[in-house]
């Protein structure tokens, strides 16, 4: 077959796997249209390297619930028989993801995964771990999708999210130009100029309508396939149809089974509308067989789908099939039973294997098929659709799902696993949002099992103090936490890691110095169990934890360790929540460049709320302070989504920097109703931090205040002890809040002060603020404040001026210079100028005998 | 995408000559700005050449700044601005 116009495209495959070759790995994305020539592109370019370089394919399947893992499965029946076992049984994915990962940068290799746009999750995700991991791997991993069928809310368009920052190149399949449909009409009476027209140069299209060779133009590209299929011999029609409800193909002895004379099979390969590649028979392409299977009539469809489901599993022993398969097949022929016990084994493989999405649907199939059943099967399929929902990150789906369950549990006489059901219920609906449900949920089902000896009651505990601790009620969580210690058994790790988990983050909030040790008992439990997201949440808890209460050194070892294990394991959720509080740690204690820097990757992914809110709290003080614009969106949205989540540690940060954003512009306290009432949050939960900074704000509102347990720093500027309390920020390492105790301050002294340290923070806006103070003071030299000087030099030398200025020290010329630097001549004068002007000299040898004052930083 | 307003100032005057080095200087400029996906759409300057009022395309102000670091500008201050223009208004139809 000839391609045209793809001559581009090649080139730039070539590129990719020049570079791939090297040593650097490539992801590629080919996207187009169907029948766009997508496969046939890459078919070329694998067929031009079929010598040179290793090459392997996979396949998507076109069905609503694929086989999961299928183009994983496809690549390894090729490569490794071991490989291919292991994946086609329920083993937990993460596990495999190296094995594949390993096998496929063992050589240089071309792989290729086609029609993404159907991959299940269990795919995607192990896309995503091998994206992340290409750098010295000679792989190029090429995958292709339907562009126009990946909309904003696709799984594929969220998994390429995730890759925002890898090196992915995105190559997009044009349509034929008129010339090339031209080329192609060439021998035919066809109008080119209206057939490109008709088809947008659809390649695809356009050959289907050439073959048809009507005279009168089809309307559709799928009455084009089905004016093709109506030219055959109806027996031939019949295997046509036969074929089309086989979503991948089918064996050449499966089809031959399914039809009465095997020679119509000839007659369709001859006709051009199947194709053979010795091993499968196939349709040329998806759309078309998908265009002939929706023509079939409704019994014709059931009774082909019951044929092909009982040819498959009479061959079942010596091959066996995917159970996603056999699914799709018995819904095919309306056989209700059969339908839901594949749909259930379809159900059990997508979900060990992480295809979370299908597994849901293939569960909620099993269930349409169980009606009402009081029985054991329907039970255990809510809790699996309840698994799966979660996962896939429909909580709310999930709660509905545990409730249900719960219920059936009960009829079938067994009430531990409906009060484990109803505990599912209840952190499921805290997950989509429904905290205070959430609570009296847990709060109940305490109450009920407290009285007797049931197995669930230590794990209820356990959750009841992970949510107190989330309301900052410290004492009622350590209480739930060790009553949960008490109920627990000796190996339950798993609740014992969770119960130290709450336990810990709550006491940085009432005996800090007891906290680290607590999350770290958790952490050690954590690990005995296996349980990675628990280990994920006790890091995260370490850092943040001590974040919140200004433990800064602490924190950051932490939150580091939190961000690594979290990338390790493609946790990416927790991870941006430790990458968010990595940001303000860094805010607070100075460096906001960085602080910025991590803030904005949050934002600019998609992330959980709770992340989003200290990322845009983080940018949006930055920029209040820097005088940037954009500060006011956001932490207007900032403050929006704390305001939905009602928890006192997402209001008061947000709300606390809305009035610093009024502040520095108008030196009053914007909506101090909204901040005595954040206060008697804060003092409930004895808060120290968050009832200091709050208690400040309604003071410069004039507003008098008891502010029992203000945390030290605050506690001093509330009694007007300026001096102590600045003592007591740099102790900290707060050197914004140190400076901004010395402005309060108001003397002259201690304005200068502040207005040298905002300008060396970047804070333009209050140095502003305290040159005005200043004035008004009526003092008489107030520095201009040094332009931002490139790079941070004591003589204000950019660092290549500080490079020539070394070699000037070692007494070169400027042309010796300029050939170890490699610039012109003329750039080195130019430099060397700038040098003696910036020293204020006049020769080199003055320069020279200047000694360097080292960097201080 | 946000359009920004940067203001700087250079005290000794800005100095890019018109020859290879400053063709250097400016690639550079512009490769460092595409690390950060910003634009650099055109700079006014004063005579002496001591100010600076440069229109720039970005996602965010971090990613102007962070730009002006790797590229070794001084910044004063950013503004976000549209185009207004005396033809948006001439000739009501």
């Amino acid at each position: 077959m000839v391609l045209l116009e793809r001559d581009s495209l090649l080139a730039s495959l070539e590129t990719e796997l020049a570079l791939a070759r090297s040593g650097a790995g490539r992801l590629v994305l080919l996207t187009g249209e169907a029948g766009i020539g997508k496969s046939s592109v890459m078919a070329a370019f694998l067929t031009n390297h079929a010598d040179d370089v290793r090459t392997v394919v996979g396949y998507c399947d076109p069905l609503e619930s694929p086989r999961s893992l299928g183009p994983f499965v496809d690549m390894a029946s090729t490569l490794d028989e071991d490989l291919h076992q292991t994946l086609r049984s329920n083993v937990e994915p993460r596990r495999v993801m190296s094995w594949v990962r390993d096998l496929l940068v063992s050589e240089p290799t071309i792989a290729v995964v086609e029609d993404a746009h159907w991959a299940d999750d269990a795919t995607l995700d192990l896309l995503v771990f091998l994206a992340r991991r290409l750098r010295d791997a000679p792989l190029l991993l090429v995958v292709t999708f339907r562009s126009d069928e990946v909309g904003g809310t696709h799984p594929l368009r969220h998994a390429l999210g995730r890759l925002s920052g890898e090196p992915v190149t995105r190559l997009a399949v044009p349509g034929l130009s008129l010339a090339a449909v031209e080329d192609l009409c060439a021998e035919t009476a066809t109008p080119a100029g209206t057939l490109h027209d008709l088809t947008g140069g659809n390649p695809f299209y356009v050959t289907e309508v050439l073959a048809t060779g009507a005279s009168e133009l089809p309307a559709t590209v799928v009455d084009s396939v089905l004016a093709r299929a109506s030219t055959l011999a109806p027996e031939a029609r019949r295997t046509l149809e036969a074929v089309s409800v086989l979503p991948r193909g089918g064996a050449i002895s499966l089809v031959t089974q399914l039809v009465t004379d095997a020679s119509t099979i000839d007659e369709c390969l001859e006709s051009g509308l199947l194709r053979t590649d010795g091993a499968l028979v196939t349709f040329r392409h998806e759309v078309a067989r998908r265009a002939v299977e929706q023509s079939l009539a409704p019994v014709r469809r059931r009774s082909l789908h019951a044929e092909v489901l009982q040819l498959i599993t009479a061959d079942a022993a010596t091959e066996p099939v995917d159970p996603a398969e056999l699914a799709h097949h018995a819904q095919g022929a309306g056989d209700r039973e059969l339908t839901t016990t594949y749909a259930l084994e379809a159900a059990r493989r997508a979900q060990a294997l992480g295809a979370q999405r299908d597994a849901a649907r293939h569960f909620e199939v099993a269930l349409a098929g169980l009606g009402s059943d009081a029985t054991e099967v329907r039970a255990e399929a809510l809790e699996g659709l309840a698994r799966a929902s979660n996962a896939a990150g429909r909580a709310g789906a999930a709660a509905t799902a545990y409730e249900d369950a719960a219920r059936l549990r009960l009829e079938l006489g067994d009430p531990d696993q409906a009060a484990r059901d109803r505990l599912r219920q209840a952190t499921s609906l805290g997950s989509d949002g429904q905290a205070p449900l959430a609570r009296t949920l847990v709060d109940a089902l305490v109450v009920e099992l407290e009285a007797g000896t049931s197995p669930v009651l230590a794990d209820a505990h356990a959750e009841q103090a992970m949510q107190r601790m989330l309301a900052r009620d410290t004492g009622g969580a350590v209480s739930a936490g060790h009553r949960a210690l008490e109920l627990a058994l000796p190996d339950a790790a798993a609740t014992q890691g969770l119960a130290w988990n709450a336990i810990g983050a709550a006491l940085w909030f009432s005996r800090p110095d007891e906290a680290e040790a607590a999350l770290e008992r958790g952490l050690q439990l954590a690990r005995e169990a296996g349980d990675d997201q628990l280990i994920a949440s006790i890091l995260v808890n370490l850092g943040s934890g001590a974040g919140e209460v200004r433990r800064y050194d602490v924190a950051a070892r932490w939150l580091d360790e939190a961000i690594s294990w979290c990338a390790a394991h493609d946790l990416d959720g927790r991870g941006d929540y430790a990458t968010a509080w990595r940001a303000r740690v860094l805010l607070e204690t100075g460096d906001w460049t960085a602080a910025a820097g991590l803030a904005s990757r949050v934002i600019s992914k998609p992330s959980l709320t709770i992340s989003r809110i200290v990322a845009l709290t983080v940018v949006g003080t930055i920029r209040v302070r820097r005088g940037d614009p954009e500060a006011a969106s956001a932490l207007d949205e900032a403050w929006d989504l704390a305001a939905r989540t009602g928890d006192l540690q997402r209001l008061w940060p947000a709300a606390s920097a809305l009035a610093e954003l009024a502040w520095w512009r108008d030196g009053t306290v914007a909506d101090p109703a909204r901040l005595d009432q954040i206060l008697d949050r804060a003092i409930a939960s004895a808060h120290e931090w968050a009832v200091g900074d709050l208690g400040v704000w309604l003071s410069r509102a004039g507003q008098k205040r008891l502010t029992p347990g203000a945390a030290a720093p605050y506690a001093a500027r509330l009694v007007g002890d300026f001096s102590q309390a600045r003592k007591d920020w740099i102790d900290l390492g707060c050197p914004f809040e140190a400076a901004w105790v010395s402005m309060d301050d108001g003397s002259e002294e201690s304005l200068l002060l502040a207005l040298a340290e905002f300008e060396e923070l970047g804070a333009a806006v209050p140095a502003t603020r305290c040159r005005e103070a200043l004035r008004r003071l009526g003092t008489a030299h107030i520095p201009r404040g040094a332009r931002q000087a490139t790079a941070a030099h004591p003589q204000g030398l950019t660092a290549r001026e500080d490079e020539v200025f070394a070699f000037v020290r070692e007494g070169l010329s400027n042309r010796e210079i300029a050939s170890r630097l490699t610039l012109s001549t003329r750039t080195v004068d130019h430099h060397v100028a700038a040098v003696l002007r910036k020293l204020g000299v006049s020769s080199r040898s003055e320069a020279a005998a200047l000694v360097r004052t080292t960097n201080p930083t | 995408m946000p359009r920004y307003l940067v203001e700087r100032t250079f005290p000794d005057g800005l100095d890019i000559p018109m020859d290879a080095s400053g063709r250097a200087v400016t690639t550079a400029v512009v490769g460092n700005n595409a690390q950060q996906g910003v634009t650099w759409v055109h700079s006014y300057v004063t005579p002496d050449r001591t100010k600076t009022f440069c229109i720039y395309d970005g996602p965010s102000p971090e990613s102007i700044r962070q730009a002006a670091t790797a590229n070794e500008l001084p910044i004063d201050s950013i503004v976000e601005v549209g185009v207004l223009d005396p033809y948006f208004y001439s000739a009501a139809v």
